[in-house]
Order: structure tokens, then C-alpha cells, then sequence
């Protein structure tokens, strides 16, 4: 059993030793810094339960890339997008062999979406994924 | 003490044992696709403005492909259709046996819950995740005593 905070520890321990930690952004729990422009990577969780120790939730690990602009017209950079739900998924891959957690393979997702801001020229790539504590 | 005397009072009464254990999945499932969706408008972590979200949630139970039961999409027209139409357009993927699906059919559900971190349907799947092998045990326990 773990806290919520020990979990986003363990997860950003992993990133932080992974190719992620390469990009001009930063590594960030929960919340990144705002109006920021760089490839951040932001790691958040939803838990079944709300309890203090958790025994299985829902995690979420995006990495935020700019939009190309073209005549004042900002569109995703689909190729930049790839690229990064490629690192998403080898991240995946290490987590499915992480000990102390049983990572769901039928739940991984990892698509890209849209910032939820119109100020910010960004999208992100998502990696989705349930787990449980085995320890 | 059952006795069967020949083939086709085996066959009869196997045929009615089957109709039984449909209707009782069937039944499971209905209830658990209603816990699912007031679990879903219960949990949920933001405030719903409009109404559109919650409205937009709902479930259905498939039997190969086609939809028995709807769930939910109560409220707002505009979340009703928009959640109806989304359940629909999901469901020519799951073609064999028994399926059930929530969704919350609002465009910004999915951002909502992934770029702003509130909840509207993860704490869902993960309790479904949690007690559908349970009511699947439930549902066999039954049937061997019926047996």
C-alpha cells in the first residue's frame, strides 16, 4: 500500500532515469508551470478510492509539444506527436516490469489531444494506464 | 431429483435452463450498467455548468452487437442526444457475447479529465474493474444451485 504521493515519486524517479528526461521541458507532479511553452512532462494519478494508501488507480503521464503555426493558424505537429507517444509507450513498456505495481496492459492508451486552453499553442501525448499495489 | 427420460426432454429442459442463466446475466449486467452510471454522476470531480456532461453519461448492455438496455442520458437534450449518439456509434465494435459500455459523450470530457485531472469516468472503470469478476462469481454460485 501506498500514498498518492509516494506513487508520483516512484513514477517520476522512473521518467526521470528514462529518455523523457531529455526534452527542454521539465518533469512535474501533477501541475507544470503555467504558460509554459517547453515539453514538459506532467504525471498525475485518479484513484479507485479515496484513501489515504492506494491500492489501485489510474495513471496518466503526458508530455506537451508546440503547435506549428502557418498564417496565424496553429495546428498539431503530427510527426512531433508521434514522436513523443513513441517515448510514451517505451515508458509503458518499463512499468509493465516495474516491481511493486501490476500495470494493466489491456488498459495502456497513448494518443494525443489538444491543451484544453486556446492561450496555449499545445498539444500533449497522453499515456494511460490502470494499476494496482502489489506491495 | 430430476429425471429425464429421453433426448428431447434433456434438450427441452437444457433449453430453459439457458433462457434462466441469460436472463440472470442479463439481469446482473442491467443493474450493475445503473450502479456504474450514478457511481459515474457521484464521483464526478468538476462542476458540471450546464448540465451537458453528466447528461452525456450512460451506459448499455450488448448482447452480440446489438443493444438490449440503455442507462442514464437523463437531463439536458443536448448531453442526451450527444451521449446517445457517442454509445451508438461504439457499438458495431463488440460484435460476440455479452458487453457492457459507459461513456460520457461530451467532446470535452476526455480533455477534462486528462489535461485538467477531474475525474469523470476513471474512478468508474476502475470500481467496474474491481466488482464485475465479483458479480460474475455471484452469478455462477447461483447458477449452481439452480443446477
Amino acid at each position: 500500500m501506498k500514498t498518492q504521493n509516494e506513487i508520483l515519486t516512484d513514477i517520476f524517479t522512473i521518467i526521470k532515469n528514462s529518455p523523457i528526461d531529455d526534452l527542454n521541458g521539465g518533469i512535474y507532479k501533477k501541475t507544470r508551470k503555467t504558460a509554459s511553452k517547453l515539453e514538459d512532462c506532467v504525471i498525475s494519478l485518479i484513484s479507485g478510492v479515496n484513501a489515504k494508501f492506494l491500492q489501485d488507480a489510474g495513471l496518466y503521464v503526458k508530455i506537451f509539444f508546440n503547435d506549428i503555426e502557418s498564417g496565424n493558424t496553429y495546428s498539431e505537429d503530427a510527426l512531433n506527436g508521434q514522436a513523443k507517444e513513441a517515448l510514451l509507450f517505451n515508458l509503458s513498456e518499463t512499468l509493465l516490469n516495474t516491481n511493486g505495481y501490476s500495470f494493466e496492459i489491456q488498459s495502456r492508451e497513448t494518443y494525443t489531444e489538444k491543451v484544453l486552453d486556446d492561450q496555449i499553442k499545445q498539444h500533449y501525448a497522453i499515456l494511460k494506464m490502470n494499476f494496482k499495489i502489489t506491495i | 431429483m430430476l429425471k429425464l427420460k429421453n433426448q428431447k426432454q434433456i434438450t427441452t429442459h437444457l433449453f430453459k435452463q439457458s433462457i434462466l442463466i441469460e436472463k440472470a446475466l442479463i439481469f446482473y449486467l442491467e443493474a450493475f450498467v445503473a450502479e456504474l452510471e450514478n457511481h459515474a454522476k457521484e464521483s464526478a470531480g468538476y462542476q458540471d455548468q450546464t448540465g451537458n456532461l453528466k447528461s452525456s453519461i450512460g451506459g448499455a448492455v450488448l448482447k452480440d452487437g446489438k443493444p438490449i438496455t440503455y442507462k442514464g442520458f437523463e437531463g439536458k437534450t443536448e448531453g442526451v442526444s450527444t451521449g446517445k449518439e457517442f454509445i451508438n456509434s461504439l457499438v458495431s465494435k463488440y460484435q460476440k457475447g455479452y458487453t457492457i459500455l459507459l461513456v460520457a459523450g461530451m467532446e470535452y470530457a476526455s480533455p477534462l479529465e486528462n489535461y485538467l485531472d477531474f475525474n469523470v469516468l476513471k474512478k468508474t472503470e476502475l470500481k467496474m474493474q474491481r466488482e464485475l469478476p465479483e458479480i460474475m462469481q455471484k452469478l455462477k454460485k447461483q447458477i449452481d444451485l439452480v443446477r
